[in-house]
């Protein structure tokens, strides 16, 4: 974990197996998308297609937030650090902003974001910013699964990931 | 390599302009006169390639003050710390440093008012840390015993002789950006102005050299620049784009960046500077010129330069501008599916 | 003293590098650093000091001291270093660090025993200073000079074509019986040479020497210096977090659920919240404070608690201080006259 470590001392430190899921690089990996929905779209999307029992796999674990707006790119840098293999992050249409201007502002900073982020060493494909209404459930499982397909074939990512706590 | 040996031997007359005795009678007949408590400038520092930031209180110590090709660093970031007490605080400024100022007051932490700037013509600044390198590899462990520039070249005296070193290997890499040496819209100016020359323009090469890689390499690069990283904040302490009353690197709860000096870490303390800044940063190199592990930080800011201007249209980025281009929209931008 | 060969240098460290962990200075993006590395090839001789010094070896900017875990019964468990490490290249200003830090860590009623069983792990194979840099080292100041071996396991003494190999203890003489079995006697020559080192000019280090300055400083709390020099300082931590003597450190621990670890990280005295306390008092308050701490510390405060400066002249905080605001120009502006602006 610590960045020089020639007496070799930190590797005895990461938690040996103690949490669930397959290791990364195992048969049994699944990518972990964290989801940042926004609450009055796109978790209401999400939302409407449990209702309405559309399937997606259980990849994405969902992070309510009020609006895409509230994303900090600094949130997604953690998401990748704490072990996320792919971050969603879904908002209103542009225009339909429950507060009217958040997902405007969450459009040119992750615009941004995303390209510094590949600039580092993270592929774009792992960061997906997309606009869910609130009755786009089908739209909401099409976006889980498509994520869920390219990020298991980019596989698991090891860019910023913090290997003494990131999720085995 | 630089530093072709000149002479073996002899002394070289230091170069002094006219232009630094000028200003230290400026800045005395400012103080005397009251109209500001104190003069930011610079005197001599170590080395004769280096110099010191001097914060001038009284007139008798104006004399003190020095102005030549060595006065690279920016003085703009003390104007953040002298605001706290009253009255007005005269700074020396280039044309970089005056772009840092107005950063400062566009960002409102600073109040033009209570500022008084003395601009002066630039002919382009000495990258000490280059010479020096470039020194250490010609004559190691010798001392500088004088310096100057002479004709656009520096002229460097150490024990064993005269080393020149030519315009395009001493020059900071800033300037050689620079598209009028002459800051415009000062309150005072100091000597002649200085004739510009060609600009090289911002082509961001140095960010495609990165970007060309591909993405495994693109994070083995980072990793190994941000492994020497010694989490010093001197990046976001001089950067006057930098000016949060409370840093969220400063905070505790929430733990924005946990103390512990990992990889990962590294990651989030860099792109969290550089995306703090973006759409901000005026392109002073000031982060990369005092970083004492050699960090290409200006690679991180230019990137997010280049995207600004590439998405949003911006053109001239680093300039401070009448809204900044993460703190707005418009209905069109770039957009998502 | 034995001799090594310069041609046969490159060999010396490959074997060093095949018996334990070497890590010695490379050359990394023009910057001179200590890496672990896995041969002698990319090591590098040319060079004043790796601008972060040894410490980190001892005392790293991050480490693990123990796990805790719930269950299945609340334990502790301590992290133990164990991969035995030659740390090659060091210089004799920072081997004096070391033996100033070893007051600190292992003396008194407390033996730190992190920083002893890395001591424990390591063997030091020194390198005398063939040139030290005239414009910022200033060990002679603190009475070390560029061929001080004090410290070292092996020490190394270059004399052109060839070095001369000086056992100091037990750990370089198994060392040394391993990688240089059949090496020659320097003799007489060598003596010369170890001779030629400690009496090398450090310029800088004459014209800084303390001399009483510690005793002096007892008065000086209030000298208005501390107020005039601190105003140019950034507030930065590249002094403390360079210097090979600095050992500020913080205690946090680090949890995910119920299992986390106790980390040790370095802290620095520059940054403004450091003795910021709960309640929200802060005793230095401005950089007037921290700046003087600082030279305080290192110039009378150490000196009062342990007998010596906790400063051995390595320059890298002349060398890198963006501001002028390093400890030979402080103790020149002690000692001489001070200058009000």
């Amino acid at each position: 974990m610590p960045v020089n470590e020639p007496h070799g001392a930190a590797q005895a430190a990461a938690p040996g197996g103690a949490t669930a899921g397959a290791r990364p690089g195992t048969a049994e990996w699944e990518p972990r998308i964290i989801g940042f929905c926004c609450n009055w779209c796109s978790y209401a999307g999400a939302d409407l297609a449990g209702t309405s029992r559309l399937e997606y796999p259980p990849t994405v674990r969902v992070i309510r937030v009020p609006c895409s707006g509230r994303v900090n790119p600094q949130f997604i840098v953690r998401a990748f650090q704490k072990g996320a293999d792919g971050v969603l992050v879904a908002g209103c249409h542009p225009g339909d902003c429950h507060y009217s201007t958040g997902n405007y502002f969450t459009r040119r900073r992750l615009q941004v974001a995303r390209r510094f982020l590949e600039y580092l060493g993270i592929d774009p494909r792992r960061l997906r910013i997309t606009w869910i209404s609130a009755s786009e459930g089908q739209k909401f499982a099409d976006t889980v699964r498509e994520m869920t397909e390219e990020v298991r074939a980019l596989g698991p990512n090891r860019v910023m990931r913090d290997e003494l706590w990131a999720a085995n | 390599m630089g530093g072709e040996l000149k002479t073996a031997s002899g002394g070289m007359t230091g170069v002094r302009s006219g232009v630094g005795s000028e200003l230290a009678e400026r800045a005395a007949g400012l103080l005397a006169g009251g109209e500001v408590r104190m003069f930011l400038g610079y005197g001599a520092g170590r080395t004769p390639l280096r110099v010191r930031p001097r914060h001038v209180l009284r007139p008798e110590a104006a004399g003190g003050l020095v102005w030549n090709e060595f006065c690279a660093p920016s003085l703009a970031k003390y104007l953040l710390e002298e605001q706290e007490e009253e009255g007005r605080v005269g700074v020396l400024v280039k044309a970089c440093d005056l772009r840092a100022v107005k950063r400062l007051v566009a960002d409102r932490r600073v109040e033009r008012e209570r500022v008084l700037l003395v601009g002066v013509g630039c002919p382009g600044v000495v990258d000490a840390g280059k010479v020096e390198a470039l020194l250490a590899r010609a004559v190691p462990g010798e001392m500088v015993e004088e310096a100057g520039v002479r004709d656009g070249v520096l002229v460097v005296q150490t024990r064993s002789g005269v080393r020149e070193f030519p315009r395009e290997e001493y020059l900071l890499e800033r300037c050689l950006h620079c598209e009028d040496p002459n800051p415009r819209d000062v309150d005072l100016f100091v000597g002649p102005e200085v004739a510009p020359w060609p600009a090289r323009p911002h082509d961001y090469a140095e960010v495609a050299e990165v970007a060309a890689l591909g993405a495994a390499e693109r994070a083995a690069y980072w990793d190994r620049q941000f492994a020497r990283c010694l989490r010093c904040f001197a990046c976001r302490n001089v950067c006057p784009a930098c000016s949060c009353r409370e840093c969220c690197f400063d905070v505790w709860e929430p733990m924005w960046l946990p103390r512990e000096v990992s990889v990962s870490e590294q990651y989030m303390f860099h792109f969290t500077r550089a995306f703090h800044v973006a759409g901000r940063c005026v392109d002073c190199g000031e982060c990369e010129r005092v970083c004492p592990v050699g960090i290409p930080l200006m690679k991180l800011n230019r990137a997010l330069q280049k995207e600004i201007a590439e998405l949003f249209g911006v053109e001239r980025p680093w300039e401070p501008q009448e809204k900044e281009p993460l703190a707005m929209y418009t209905p069109d931008d770039p957009d998502f599916h | 003293m034995r001799c090594l060969e310069r041609k046969d240098l490159r060999a010396f460290l490959d074997k060093l590098a095949s018996t334990a962990s070497l890590v010695a200075p490379v050359r990394e993006d023009g910057v001179v650093v200590f890496r672990p590395v896995p041969s002698g090839e990319q090591v590098e001789l040319d060079y004043v000091n790796p601008v972060r010094s040894a410490k980190e070896f001892f005392f790293p900017q991050t480490e693990v001291m123990f796990r805790f875990l719930p269950s299945p019964m609340a334990s502790i468990t301590p992290v133990e270093p164990d991969r035995q490490i030659v740390l090659f290249g060091i210089r004799p200003c920072d081997l004096a660090a070391l033996s100033l830090l070893d007051e600190v860590f292992l003396g008194g009623d407390y033996r730190d025993a992190y920083w002893g069983r890395r001591r424990e792990l390591t063997t030091l194979v020194g390198l005398a200073c063939e040139r030290p840099d005239e414009s910022s080292c200033f060990c002679t100041a603190f009475g070390i000079t560029p061929g001080t071996a004090e410290g070292a396991d092996v020490m190394l003494y270059p004399a052109g074509d060839w070095l001369g190999v000086e056992v100091l203890t037990p750990k370089g003489q198994a060392l040394v019986d391993g990688a240089l079995p059949g090496a020659g006697e320097a003799g007489e020559a060598g003596e010369r040479v170890k001779q030629e080192y400690l009496n090398r000019a450090v310029p800088l280090g004459e014209r800084v020497r303390p001399g009483e300055l510690s005793k002096e400083l007892d008065d000086r709390f209030d000298d208005p210096y501390w107020e005039e020099a601190s105003r140019r300082c950034l507030g930065c931590g590249i002094c403390t977090y360079l210097c090979p003597t600095c050992h500020c450190f913080l205690v946090t621990d680090v949890a995910k659920r119920d299992d986390g670890v106790r980390l040790r990280c370095w802290d620095s005295c520059q940054f403004k919240d450091f003795l910021l306390m709960a309640g929200g008092h802060n005793p230095r308050p401005t950089r007037k404070e921290r700046t003087r701490q600082r030279f305080l510390h290192k110039l009378n405060y150490f000196v009062h608690r342990y007998g010596r400066y906790l400063c051995t002249g390595c320059g890298r905080c002349v060398q890198h201080c963006p501001v002028g605001l390093d400890m030979a120009t402080v103790i020149a502006d002690l000692r001489g006259v001070t200058q009000h602006a």
